[in-house]
C-alpha cells in the first residue's frame, strides 16, 4: 500500500514537473494524470493540490467542468457511442437504448465486474460513417441494431470465457497464466470490424 | 515516378483500415520490383469518407473507392503492370448507376470549388516537402519580405474574408483591432475546438493539410504583432493533434517557426493546447479561460479579446478554415478572392454534408450556391427512395429548413434571414423518417447539457424548454406548451450572456416555424408521423406476411414476441399454415431489432402511430402506415 502511494507520488511529481509545476498548466496536468491512470484518482487530486498550492476544490471545479475527466476507474473495455447529429439522425438514440439494455448500465457507468464502460460522446467527427461506435479506440461505422447486438454478444461472450478461464486457472495449477491471457487479448483483436461489414 | 498511389489516411478511412491497404500495396509493389515506378503516398481526407477507403492513382486521377487490402494485388497487377484500370472499384453514381473512373468526373467533386481544402487528399500531411512543392510557405515569404503588417491587414480586409467559425466577423477588421491594441505582448490563437456535432471539416483540414493552417497563423501573428500562438484543438481528434505536432516540428526545422523567421527579424512560435471536452469552449472568452487552466466559462464583452484576452493581453482568435484561407489570399491577392462568392459573403464555404444523403462528406462550394445544388447535385439527394424533409445548418445553434427553402443560397445573411446560421458548416439532411420534434429535443438536450451554467436564462431556460419538448415527444404536451416554448425562446435569445445561449433556441424556433403541424400532431393526435417517438408508436407483425420463421423472436431482447411457428391449421388444399408471431406492446421496448431480423423478402414487421391501445391481443391490427 505504501509502495503504491510512493509510486504514485513519483509519477505525479514527474508529471507536474514536466508542466513546470505551474498552476496555469492545470488542465494539461490533469490530462497527463488521466493518461497515466485512465482516470483521476482522489489521491492524485490531493497530491496535485499539495504540489501546486491550490485547494482541491479549485481542482475539482476545473476537472468537473470538462467532460473528458473521469473520477472512477473505467472498465477493461470502453464502448463510446456517438450521439452527434449525423449519428442521431441515423438512429444512434436507439443504439444507445440497446447498449443500456444489454449492459444494464447508464452512460458514464461501468459494469459491476469492471469489464465494460459505456460512454456517450457528442461527435467523433466520423459523420460520413454514421452511426458509429468506438470500441477500445477502434471505430465501427455504419452500425445497425443487429450489428451492434452482435458486437455486444461477442464482448459478453469473451467476458464469460475469461471468467471461465480464471476459474480454471484458480482451480488447476497452470504454469503460465500470462500466456493464457495474452491468447484472449489476441482473439479480441479479431472481432470482425463493423466497417468492413458495412460496405456491402 | 510513373504512378503515385494516394491512400487516404484520414480518420474516416483509417477506421476502415486504410493503413492495411498501404501495407498491402507496398508489399505487392516490392514483390514485383516496381519501387522505381510507383510511389505509395499517405494523404489526408479526400472528403468522401462514406466511400472510403479511397485510393487515387495520380497523376491521371483514377479514383478507387471502397478499397480493401485484398484488392491491392489486383490494383498493382492490372493497373500498374497491365495498364488496365480495375473497374469494379470505380465510383458508381447512385443516381445513374454509371461507373465513373476519374476523380474530376465524379459529380460530388465536379461541382465543388476547393480553396480551403485545396491540398486535402493531394499532399502528404506528414511531409513538409510535399507542402513546399505546392506553393507551401510562399505566402509567408511574401508577407514577411514584401509586405508591411498594415499591408497584410489591408489585403485581408479588402478580400472580404469573414471568420469561418460561425459568426462571420470580417477577419481583416479583427486583425486591425488587435494590431492597434496597446501592449507589446500579444497572442494569436487558432480555434480548432470543433464542437458542433455533425461537423468535421476542421478536423479534416488539420489532418490533411496542417501546414496551411500554421502558415495562416504565422502570417496572422506577424500582422497583429504577436510572438506566441496557441492551437486549441479538441482532444477527441488524436490524429489531428499528432499531425499538428509533426507539422510544427518540421516548420521549426525549416525556420518557419522560431527566432528570426526567414531572416525577417520576426519571432513567432506556437504550442498545442488540447481541449478537455466542453462545447462552450468554442466561444472565444471561454476558450481563453480554458487555456489559462480555468473553468471554460465565457464572460461578457467588452473587453474584447483583442483588447484584453489571454493573460490579459491583446489576443486574436481565428478559426481553422479562416487561417487556411489566408495563404491563398496573400499569394493570389484580395481581388482574386473577392471575385468568388456572393454579394454578401466572399469566398467559399465548407460543409460537412451528412445524414440521410447519398454522398456524404466534405463539400466546398462558392458562397451563394443554393442548398438544392449542394444536397441534390453534389450530395446526390436522398437515398432509398425517401423524401427530403429538412436540412439543418449551423449545428445546435442553427435551424432546420424545409423543402421550400432549398432554393435559398448559402451565405451568412441569407441563412440568417431563413432563421438559421451558417455556423461552422455542419449540414445534416433529414428525410421523412426523421421526427422534427425529436430533432428539436435532441439539439436542445445538447445545448442544455453544454450550458456552462453561468447565466440563468441559458441554464434554467433551456432546461424548461427541454422538459416541454420531452412532454410533447411522449404525447403529453398541450397546445399551450407551444406558446410557452416561443416565450422561453425569446427570453433565452435576448438575455443570455454568450452565443451558446443566444442561439440555443434556434432549432426549436425554426422547427416551430416550418414544421408546426408535426408538433400539433404529437399533441393533439398523439401521432408521430416519422414513426420515431417511442411513446407514440407500436410494432406490429402482419399476419398475412409473417411466415412464422421466428427470426424476430430469437432476436427480441425482452421476449416480447410470442407464437410458436408450429403448424396450426393443415388446410384441405394440403397447404399448411404456421402460427404467426405476435408482439406484446407492454413488453416491447421498441428497439427495432425485430424489423432488422425479419428476412428482407418477408418484411412482415412495421411500425404504426398512434400507438395501439394497451390490450393483450394487440398486434393483429392492419393499420400499417
Amino acid at each position: 500500500m505504501t509502495n503504491e502511494t510512493a509510486d504514485m507520488d513519483d509519477r505525479l511529481r514527474d508529471i507536474i514537473e514536466q508542466h513546470d509545476s505551474d498552476v496555469k498548466n492545470l488542465i494539461p496536468i490533469l490530462q497527463s494524470v488521466q493518461e497515466a491512470y485512465s482516470y483521476l484518482p482522489a489521491a492524485a487530486i490531493s497530491a496535485i493540490s499539495d504540489r501546486l498550492h491550490i485547494s482541491e476544490d479549485v481542482i475539482f471545479g476545473v476537472a468537473t467542468f470538462y467532460t473528458h475527466f473521469k473520477f472512477t476507474k473505467p472498465g477493461e473495455h470502453i464502448i463510446k457511442i456517438c450521439l452527434g447529429t449525423a449519428c442521431f439522425v441515423k438512429g444512434a438514440e436507439n443504439l444507445l437504448e440497446i447498449l443500456k439494455d444489454r449492459l444494464q448500465i447508464e452512460p458514464g457507468q461501468t459494469t459491476p465486474d469492471n469489464s465494460i464502460s459505456l460512454e456517450r460522446v457528442a461527435c467523433l467527427g466520423c459523420c460520413a460513417l454514421a452511426p458509429t461506435i468506438v470500441l477500445d479506440n477502434e471505430v465501427y461505422g455504419k452500425m445497425s441494431s443487429l450489428k451492434l447486438s452482435k458486437i455486444i454478444d461477442d464482448l459478453l461472450e469473451e467476458k464469460g470465457k475469461k471468467k471461465e478461464e480464471q476459474r480454471i486457472e484458480k482451480n488447476s495449477d497452470l504454469e503460465k497464466p500470462e500466456e493464457k491471457t495474452r491468447g484472449v487479448e489476441e482473439s479480441k483483436g479479431q472481432v470482425p470490424s463493423g466497417t468492413t461489414e458495412g460496405k456491402t | 515516378m510513373k504512378f503515385i498511389l494516394c491512400v487516404c489516411q484520414g480518420t474516416g478511412c483509417m477506421s476502415s483500415s486504410s493503413h492495411k491497404i498501404t501495407e498491402a500495396l507496398l508489399r505487392e509493389i516490392k514483390e514485383r520490383g516496381l519501387e522505381k515506378d510507383v510511389e505509395v503516398k499517405l494523404t489526408g481526407c479526400h472528403g468522401f469518407c462514406q466511400r472510403g477507403p479511397i485510393v487515387v492513382v495520380e497523376p491521371e486521377g483514377t479514383f478507387y473507392c471502397g478499397v480493401e487490402p485484398a484488392d491491392a494485388a489486383e490494383m498493382v497487377e492490372e493497373h500498374i503492370v497491365g495498364g488496365r484500370a480495375v473497374e469494379r472499384l470505380f465510383y458508381t453514381d447512385p443516381v445513374t448507376e454509371e461507373k465513373i473512373r476519374y476523380y474530376r468526373d465524379i459529380p460530388f467533386y465536379r461541382e465543388q470549388q476547393r480553396l480551403i481544402l485545396r491540398n486535402c487528399g493531394h499532399i502528404n500531411p506528414e511531409d513538409i516537402e510535399d507542402y513546399l512543392i505546392h506553393e507551401g510557405y510562399e505566402a509567408l515569404r511574401k508577407a514577411l519580405t514584401e509586405m508591411t503588417q498594415e499591408g497584410i491587414i489591408r489585403e485581408i480586409t479588402k478580400s472580404g474574408l469573414r471568420g469561418r467559425g460561425g459568426a462571420g466577423f470580417p477577419t481583416g477588421i479583427k486583425w486591425k483591432f488587435c494590431r492597434e491594441a496597446e501592449g507589446h505582448e500579444k497572442y494569436m490563437i487558432c480555434n480548432a475546438d470543433e464542437g458542433d456535432p455533425g461537423a468535421f471539416m476542421d478536423r479534416s483540414t488539420l489532418e490533411a493539410d496542417p501546414h496551411s493552417v500554421l502558415e495562416g497563423m504565422i502570417i496572422a501573428g506577424y500582422a497583429i504583432g504577436a510572438g506566441h500562438g496557441y492551437i486549441y484543438v479538441r482532444t477527441e481528434y488524436p490524429l489531428a493533434i499528432l499531425r499538428l505536432h509533426i507539422a510544427i516540428r518540421q516548420a521549426r526545422e525549416k525556420g518557419f517557426l522560431g527566432k528570426d523567421i526567414l531572416e525577417s527579424g520576426f519571432d513567432f512560435d506556437l504550442e498545442i493546447m488540447e481541449g478537455a471536452g466542453a462545447f462552450v469552449c468554442g466561444e472565444e472568452t471561454a476558450l481563453i479561460a480554458s487555456i489559462m487552466g480555468e473553468r471554460g466559462m465565457p464572460h461578457s464583452r467588452p473587453p474584447f479579446p483583442a483588447q484584453k484576452g489571454l493573460w490579459g493581453k491583446p489576443t486574436n482568435i481565428n478559426n481553422v478554415k479562416t487561417l487556411a484561407t489566408v495563404p491563398s489570399i496573400i499569394l493570389k491577392g484580395a481581388e482574386w478572392y473577392s471575385s468568388i462568392g456572393s454579394e454578401d459573403t466572399k469566398g467559399t464555404a465548407v460543409f460537412a454534408l451528412t445524414g440521410k444523403i447519398r454522398n456524404s462528406g466534405l463539400v466546398e462550394v462558392p458562397m451563394g450556391t443554393t442548398l438544392r445544388k449542394i444536397i441534390f447535385d453534389i450530395g446526390g439527394g436522398i437515398p432509398d427512395g425517401k423524401r427530403f424533409k429538412a436540412v439543418q445548418t449551423g449545428g445546435p445553434s442553427g435551424g432546420c429548413l424545409p423543402e421550400e427553402a432549398l432554393d435559398f443560397i448559402v451565405d451568412f445573411e441569407s441563412l440568417k434571414k431563413a432563421g438559421t446560421i451558417m455556423g461552422s458548416g455542419g449540414m445534416i439532411v433529414m428525410d421523412e423518417d426523421t421526427c422534427i420534434v425529436n430533432i428539436a429535443h435532441y439539439f436542445l438536450s445538447f445545448t442544455q447539457e453544454e450550458s456552462c451554467g453561468k447565466c440563468a436564462p441559458c441554464r434554467i431556460g433551456t432546461k424548461q424548454m427541454l422538459d416541454i419538448l420531452g412532454r410533447i415527444k411522449e404525447g403529453k404536451g398541450t397546445m399551450k406548451d407551444l406558446d410557452e416554448l416561443a416565450a422561453l425562446a425569446w427570453t433565452i435569445q435576448n438575455a443570455s450572456l454568450c452565443a451558446l445561449g443566444q442561439t440555443a433556441p434556434n432549432p426549436v424556433l425554426t422547427t416551430l416555424r416550418y414544421f408546426r403541424e408535426e408538433f400539433e400532431e404529437h399533441i393533439q393526435e398523439k401521432r408521430c408521423r416519422a414513426l420515431v417517438c417511442k411513446s407514440l408508436i407500436s410494432y406490429v407483425i402482419s399476419e398475412e406476411k409473417c411466415i412464422g420463421c421466428g427470426a424476430c423472436q430469437r432476436r427480441c431482447p425482452t421476449g416480447a414476441i410470442s407464437g410458436s411457428g408450429r403448424t396450426v391449421k393443415p388446410t384441405t388444399k394440403g397447404k399448411s399454415v404456421r402460427e404467426t408471431r405476435v408482439i406484446d406492446p407492454k413488453i416491447c421496448v421498441r428497439c427495432g431489432l425485430c424489423i432488422e431480423a425479419c428476412p428482407p423478402k418477408v418484411r412482415a414487421i412495421s411500425k404504426v402511430s398512434p400507438a395501439i391501445p394497451d390490450t393483450s391481443n394487440a398486434g393483429s391490427g392492419g393499420e400499417t402506415s
